[in-house]
């Protein structure tokens, strides 16, 4: 009963309801609660309403205003306008037909591009769990993967094993490659000398063996058969060798003949052999020095099991295409493109 | 809302041509110059800000988006005599006392009816002085609705704010004007003051 006071009859009119009934206007109080509440009203109710009704009447008395003047435009008046035309470009109707991006794309791309992230992110995760129980071995060759000195690490390791075996090798072996080194008469000679340190396949075929392995071209003036002789030994031990053509084309190297051995990549091989006193130190720097460059896109360095992908930058790769999606989104959006 | 002669004009209009525009100011020029002039109180400067008023309507025409072309000018004239009413309260001058006597003048108009009439000069006096005393906000929503006729639709497009705002404003400008006019119930015509006597 209390609280029916405040919202029956009882409850007075404010100066806005009051106006607003007086017009009409929407919201307006209804006449039947107005004069339910000015019938038991008390207070002021009525007078205000009946001075609000007067006032009203007297400001819809007054009169008109009549311009004193016309203030029709003239032609002087519009005279900066292009053509005299209004400013801007007219508003366009409504577009009717043609194609329209579907509400859900840019939803659906946006989505898209979060879950590959989550999975991305997850199977990372994943992987980090996996291989914190390899060996050390593994792990080191990961991280250095990761970091990009991987191929250096695991190339310096594998020469290692070929110095050694080299360094073990029946005298023929190292009766190759030093009888050439002794010989400080040519240039081709030397170049010789460091093609055979990087790859004694093609050291075995001689001044034309940057050509690949199944092109031979043999001098018979060039390369001995006792120099030949331990090169076979050597190459299966040495996996550089087939990064030996990319320093020339097989058909370059063909139709250049000697001259392909003079190339500026294989002199700097060939300064470093020369500084050595041994073979086998010439044959440790250089395989070193062939094989790091040509780590990372040689699958034989790194084993299929430890192979991962380049984490943070696929990580980096996705938020960026994330961050671009939802910008392409926003943009579509706020032009107004409809969906 | 905007007629279909209205469109027709707005749209050579906004081809150029400036007759149909002219056609416009003709039906508009009274509303906007008599806004203008009760809200500044200044004829030279109501005369000014009506021409102001149409000369950026036509600039601006293709702004115009429908609806109620009226309201849309009105809105025009709106800011610009905002403006003009904060560039003179930095700037107070004595032009206004001067053309005050337009203003008053206007209360009248020149056939009046019989209501008019009873409208004199000293209770003009008198409403003038309590619009004066109004905000800017309130006093155009008072000339707009209880002057001009103008719905609270179309005074809500001329005012740029909600149907609500509209209320509130002029509510509270009704509610000052009523207590002046109750407190001097004999400036009040004889028709007026007999339905305001049983207060």
């Amino acid at each position: 009963m209390i609280f029916g006071w405040f919202t029956s009859d009882r409850q007075h009119l404010s100066e806005e309801d009051l106006s607003a009934y007086v017009d009409g206007a929407p919201g307006a109080p209804s006449a039947d609660r107005v004069q339910k509440h000015l019938a038991i009203c008390d207070t002021t109710c009525s007078a205000d309403l009946e001075g609000l009704r007067t006032m009203v009447r007297v400001l819809n008395a007054v009169a008109p205003v009549t311009a004193p003047r016309s203030f029709a435009l003239t032609a002087e008046m519009v005279a900066d306008l292009p053509d005299r035309k209004p400013l801007g470009e007219p508003p366009t109707p409504a577009k009717t037909g043609g194609w329209r991006m579907p509400v859900f794309v840019p939803a659906a791309a946006s989505i898209a591009a979060a879950v590959v992230f989550a999975l991305v992110l997850v199977g990372n995760l994943s992987g980090v769990i996996e291989q914190s129980g390899s060996s050390s071995k593994q792990a080191a060759s990961l991280a250095a993967d990761a970091t990009g000195f991987g191929g250096a690490i695991e190339v310096a390791v594998e020469a290692e094993e070929v110095v050694a075996e080299m360094a073990a090798a029946p005298v023929a072996a190292g009766a190759g490659v030093p009888e050439m080194l002794a010989s400080p008469d040519s240039r081709e000679r030397t170049t010789m000398e460091s093609a055979t340190s990087v790859t004694p396949q093609l050291a075995a075929a001689g001044d034309a063996s940057f050509a690949p392995p199944s092109t031979t071209l043999v001098t018979e003036d060039e390369v001995s058969e006792a120099a030949l002789a331990p090169a076979p030994k050597a190459a299966p031990d040495t996996f550089t060798l087939e990064s030996a053509p990319q320093l020339e084309s097989p058909d370059d190297a063909v139709a250049d003949g000697a001259r392909g051995l003079e190339l500026p990549p294989v002199e700097s091989f060939n300064t470093d052999a020369g500084s050595t006193a041994s073979a086998k130190e010439g044959v440790q720097v250089d395989a070193i020095a062939q094989a790091a460059p040509q780590i990372a896109p040689s699958p034989n360095l790194v084993e299929d099991d430890d192979f991962t992908l380049p984490v943070w930058q696929l990580l980096l790769a996705t938020g960026i295409i994330t961050a671009l999606l939802g910008s392409v989104s926003l943009l579509l959006s706020r032009r107004g493109i409809p969906g | 809302m905007t007629t279909p002669v209205e469109e027709t004009l707005i749209a050579q209009s906004r081809e150029g041509d400036l007759d149909s525009f002219n056609a416009l100011v003709d039906t508009y020029q009274n509303q906007v110059y008599g806004v203008a002039l009760r809200m500044v109180r200044d004829a030279a400067l109501a005369e000014d800000l009506a021409q102001d008023a149409f000369i950026s309507a036509y600039r601006n025409l293709n702004q115009y988006r429908g609806g109620s072309f009226k309201s849309w000018l009105m809105r025009i004239v709106r800011n610009a005599t905002l403006d003009s009413l904060r560039r003179t309260q930095r700037r107070p001058t004595d032009s206004l006392d001067e053309n005050m006597v337009a203003f008053e003048s206007q209360l009248v108009s020149d056939e009046p009816t019989p209501e008019d009439v009873a409208v004199n000069t000293e209770l003009g006096d008198h409403i003038k002085d309590v619009m004066s005393e109004l905000h800017p906000d309130q006093k155009m929503a008072l000339v707009l609705i209880d002057i001009e006729g103008y719905s609270y639709e179309d005074a809500a497009l001329a005012m740029s704010v909600s149907i609500g705002t509209v209320k509130s404003r002029l509510s509270r400008a009704r509610s000052r004007m009523r207590e002046a006019l109750m407190a001097n119930p004999e400036l009040l015509p004889a028709q007026f003051r007999q339905g305001s006597e049983g207060v």
